[in-house]
């Protein structure tokens, strides 16, 4: 690759998507390999704009979102980060699962590096995951190789490690706190939805928020820990349909009082999912709320049907 | 038990033959009509793609007809939404109150072998006679398609092509065995070389692009092949059934679709997302005058490969026409699109070939 | 005197011209159609027949619009042609070098390229009303003011207020809210046509190469607040000429008289007064079993159409 000859380069990483499948992992891993990251500052209305104006109309919310992050750092920074996501093997504080069962990352993310360097006049800097063919630490290292300025491998490796340390910690005080939330007094609410759908406060108008407002206790489905995937429904290999059923299944054996689902709009993974994350609930008597987010959802329709929902709980 | 499968176009009758060859009592699909599509909307999943809509609107009817059980062959892989149409078909019925289940047959060679000889009983020579049947009668079919797109813009007396196509397709799905069939080719082959055309004739050549089931099956896309043949344009489709059951049984197919693509698209996104780049590609460097990707709302290869087909549109300036078809989508509208791509078409025609 | 006449019947409005052989425009109409194509015609020829003077003679007719075939069976049309080509070949003859047409009319809108005076890509709404003159005409009538005065109104305001425009419902209760929280008409309006045109440009002209010369067409352009948002958005002057909203009827009958027929099966002015109807019946034929549409004048069959195969048309 060939780069501007900088001290050191600027490299822009678009807090959408992706980015939230693993927050602060990539920052962490490129300032170890000697880049200045600039992240994309946090969903706003501006960002939203902008994608929903260049996006495809018939592609998900999530995409129009990354779009906009896309934008925002157009000619702001030297190159984009943009991995291509394509399967992951399960894993839980760095062990594997004895099943080495293996996940797809929805197929709207095998293109993403491709559809950006149509839309952008930035440079885009990305690579291949697919852990059907090789183990993540294997592949960052050969693309750390890549752009690193030291060839030296030691540092590279010092440098993977350090980010999956941050990650690890990361996913270690998430469990805390679900054991922390599990024991409180308050009517807990389950929120299910993908990472960029959860982390992303514009997107979700602010719903945990919301929910701590009506005197709610808000569990992210990914704070709870894995167990193995039960036999809850069909394989769902997409977008780890399959590991939030696990968890589901897990969150079944707590005391929660109702359940609520969040699709961005024509994702088509959640089509097939929420078939599935609806009947678990009702099989069991929870209540369940299913809210869609685009552009165009309002704070007042959210904060309504929200008031609703928690009226019906016991 | 009777079974019964999704209508899916003309290929319906040689899924119908291999079936009936097979031993399995059959309640065959009905041709898709609006009101079948209007039905199966109703009680599939709102956010699921409409080709699942349709198959629900299909099943309906036949078991209105009388059938039991539902046969529904899912892709392995290939991220689409179609691998999980047959459990997600399932369920809808089942939340409807229908008893009746989805039998899901996997595209592996295996599977598919064990699960027929499970329902059939058939023997492992009938069920490769049953197999033999049927692709000649989809070649044939598939052949006939690629004739009728030839004829219909150049026949002299309109909607002959078209009347005679029904003819023989009904002829096709009647004969029920092997060399009455062989006769049966060779009179519609005869015949078919007799419908009187205007063979001086050159035409604007538009190439027909996008998700096999809307770009196979009349009844989804309004008889698209019919209305641009009525403009006056020759239509080109590389999609149909045979394209893609050589490609599963061929990988390197897909290595050379890819070879060819890799400045616009480095990877698959599922369906048939790179083959769509890749025909377009390959019409704008045959010269055409046009390009129609067809594909349901929301497809997710479609759509995603979408803002590269429209980026070879600018590059290429070969005229750029995309579909998206669902059951709110009236034929009115489509037609006056059409009508006026055609005239985009026509004067790209003109300016390039005359 | 001899003429040709151009009639473009909308789901809206119905939009007559006539011209003679200078390709001067002697007399236009424009009236809403009422949700009845037929009595709109009837309508048309009568005014037409009244008020012209008795020594013209009709070369030729052409019809357009989304209810051209009708129109074009029960006048005896010469041409019947898509309003797309129809609109291109009107915004042409108005500005030779025209680049870009934007049309926006009572239910659909639509954008048309144009190189050399002929249209090279295309792009048009059918499914939702949002963005149409349709949603304007609900918006005015919620804010209690007359549609006509709409684009002075926008004119006024100083900071036109934000209004999410996808979809008429959200709009509605987006702008009912806005209105609630004190915002001024003039600034509502305002908001309401820069909504549209982010929402025109966004939708429809996604990915359309848009140059200067621009021009604006259909009954929306009638609105100088809907011009001034589109200068403002795309930086660009718009052109509005003079037969701005009759310009799709008067493109139509520059196609008949380029092309004219030897001689015209033009019915006449007196059709109007005779009795039409239409009606559909469902073919049996075989399993496309299509929708067949029937014109009878006094009783008679003049025309069948809506098959696939030809059999009830030819």
């Amino acid at each position: 690759m060939v780069f501007p000859k900088r001290a050191k380069l600027i490299l822009g990483i678009p807090q959408a998507l992706f980015y939230w499948k693993q927050p602060f992992f990539w920052e962490e891993f490129f300032q170890n390999l000697g880049f200045e990251v600039v992240l994309s500052p946090k969903t706003n209305k501006e960002i939203v704009e902008m994608g929903v104006k260049i996006a495809d109309p018939e592609t998900c919310f999530s995409v129009k979102i990354l779009f906009g992050h896309l934008l925002f750092l157009e000619n702001k920074v030297d190159l984009i980060f943009i991995p291509r996501l394509k399967t992951k093997r399960m894993r839980s504080q760095n062990l594997y699962y004895k099943s080495q069962e293996v996940f797809e990352y929805c197929p709207k993310f095998f293109g993403m590096p491709d559809l950006a360097k149509i839309l952008l006049k930035t440079k885009i800097l990305t690579f291949t995951l697919d852990e059907k063919k090789e183990r993540i630490e294997k592949t960052l290292e050969k693309f750390a190789k890549t752009i690193a300025k030291t060839s030296k491998n030691a540092d590279v490796k010092k440098a993977i490690e350090k980010a999956f340390s941050v990650t690890n910690q990361k996913e270690k005080e998430a469990e805390e706190s679900f054991f922390q939330k599990a024991k409180s007094e308050k009517k807990k609410i389950i929120l299910i939805s993908h990472p960029y759908n959860l982390y992303d406060e514009y997107a979700n108008i602010g719903i945990k928020r919301k929910i701590e407002g009506v005197g709610g206790e808000a569990i992210f489905i990914n704070e709870i820990p894995s167990t193995s995937t039960p036999n809850l429904a069909p394989r769902l290999h997409w977008e780890f349909g399959e590991e939030i059923m696990g968890k589901i299944n897990t969150i079944l054996n707590y005391d929660i009082a109702g359940a609520i689902e969040i699709s961005a709009f024509l994702c088509g993974c959640d089509a097939v999912l929420k078939e599935f994350v609806e009947r678990e609930f009702k099989k069991h008597r929870i209540p369940f709320l299913y809210l869609m987010i685009d552009e165009q959802t309002g704070e007042a329709g959210i904060q309504t049907r929200l008031e609703a929902f928690w009226d019906t709980l016991k | 038990m009777k079974y019964t499968f999704a209508y899916w176009g003309n290929y319906t009758i040689a899924i119908k033959t291999l079936l009936e060859k097979l031993g399995i009592d059959l309640i065959p699909p009905e041709k898709t009509s609006s009101k079948a599509i209007e039905e199966g909307s109703k009680i599939a999943p709102e956010l699921y793609c409409f080709p699942l809509k349709v198959n629900i609107g299909n099943y309906l009817v036949a078991i209105k007809n009388g059938a039991e059980k539902v046969l529904m062959v899912e892709n392995v892989g290939g991220s689409c939404r179609q691998r999980y149409y047959g459990i997600v078909q399932n369920k809808a019925l089942k939340d409807a109150g229908y008893n009746i289940d989805v039998i899901v047959l996997k595209t592996s060679p295996k599977e598919i072998y064990s699960k027929i000889k499970e329902i059939s009983g058939a023997s492992l020579l009938q069920i490769w006679g049953a197999g033999r049947f049927a692709f000649k009668k989809l070649r044939l079919i598939e052949k006939l398609e690629k004739i009728a797109n030839y004829l219909r813009p150049r026949e002299k007396e309109r909607g002959e092509t078209s009347k005679f196509l029904r003819w023989a397709l009904d002829k096709i799905d009647k004969v029920k065995d092997e060399k009455e069939f062989t006769k049966i080719k060779k009179e519609i082959l005869g015949k078919i070389s007799k419908i009187k055309i205007d063979r001086s004739k050159k035409l604007p050549r538009v190439g027909l692009i996008g998700e096999i089931y809307t770009v196979c099956d009349e009844s989804i896309n309004f008889g698209i092949e019919e209305k641009l043949a009525r403009e006056g344009i020759e239509v080109h489709r590389e999609m149909n059934l045979t394209y893609h059951l050589k490609k599963g049984i061929f990988p390197w197919k897909d290595w050379q679709i890819q070879k060819k693509i890799m400045p616009y698209l480095e990877s698959t996104v599922g369906g048939h997302g790179r083959d769509a780049i890749y025909e377009m590609l390959h019409f704008a460097k045959e010269g055409f005058n046009g390009v129609i990707q067809l594909l349901p709302f929301g497809c997710m290869p479609e759509t995603t490969v979408r803002p590269i087909l429209e980026k070879i549109h600018q590059k290429t300036g070969v005229p750029f026409l995309s579909l998206s078809l669902d059951e709110q989508v009236a034929e009115v509208g489509l037609q006056t699109r059409i009508e006026a791509f055609a005239e985009v078409v026509n004067n790209h025609f003109i300016k390039y070939n005359k | 005197m001899e003429t040709y006449l151009g009639i473009d019947v909308g789901s809206i409005s119905t939009k007559f011209v006539i011209i003679n052989e200078k390709n001067e425009i002697l007399h236009a109409l424009y009236f809403r159609t009422e949700g009845n194509p037929i009595n709109a015609v009837k309508k048309g020829l009568r005014i037409l027949k009244k008020e012209l003077p008795k020594n013209i003679q009709i070369n030729g007719v052409g019809s357009t619009g989304s209810a051209r075939q009708l129109t074009g069976i029960i006048t005896g049309a010469d041409i019947i042609k898509n309003e797309i080509t129809a609109h291109a070949k009107g915004a042409a003859f108005f500005v030779p070098d025209v680049r870009t047409v934007i049309e926006i009319g009572g239910q659909d809108s639509k954008i048309i390229i144009l190189e050399n005076g002929v249209a090279v890509d295309f792009a048009m709404n059918l499914i939702c009303a949002a963005g149409t003159g349709a949603f304007l005409d609900a918006q005015a009538f919620r804010l209690k003011i007359p549609i006509e005065k709409f684009g002075e109104i926008a004119l006024k305001s100083k900071s036109p207020t934000p209004i999410g425009s996808r979809c008429t419902i959200f709009a509605e209760s987006d702008m009912i809210h806005k209105q609630q929280i004190g915002h001024s008409v003039e600034d509502i309006v305002a908001g309401l046509c820069q909504g549209l045109v982010r929402n025109f440009l966004a939708n429809i002209a996604k990915g359309k190469n848009i140059k200067s010369p621009i021009v604006f067409l259909g009954g929306v352009s009638e609105n100088i607040g809907m011009r001034k948002a589109f200068e403002e958005t795309l930086e660009e002057k718009i052109i509005i000429p003079k037969y701005n909203t009759v310009a799709g009827a008067f493109g139509v009958a520059l196609i008949v008289k380029e092309k004219p027929p030897k001689k015209t099966k033009f019915f006449g002015f007196e059709v109007s007064e005779k009795d039409i109807r239409c009606t559909s019946f469902q073919c049996k034929g075989c399993p496309n079993q299509c929708e067949v549409l029937e014109a009878r004048i006094e009783g008679e069959v003049i025309a069948r159409w809506g098959d696939r195969c030809g059999k009830w048309s030819s």
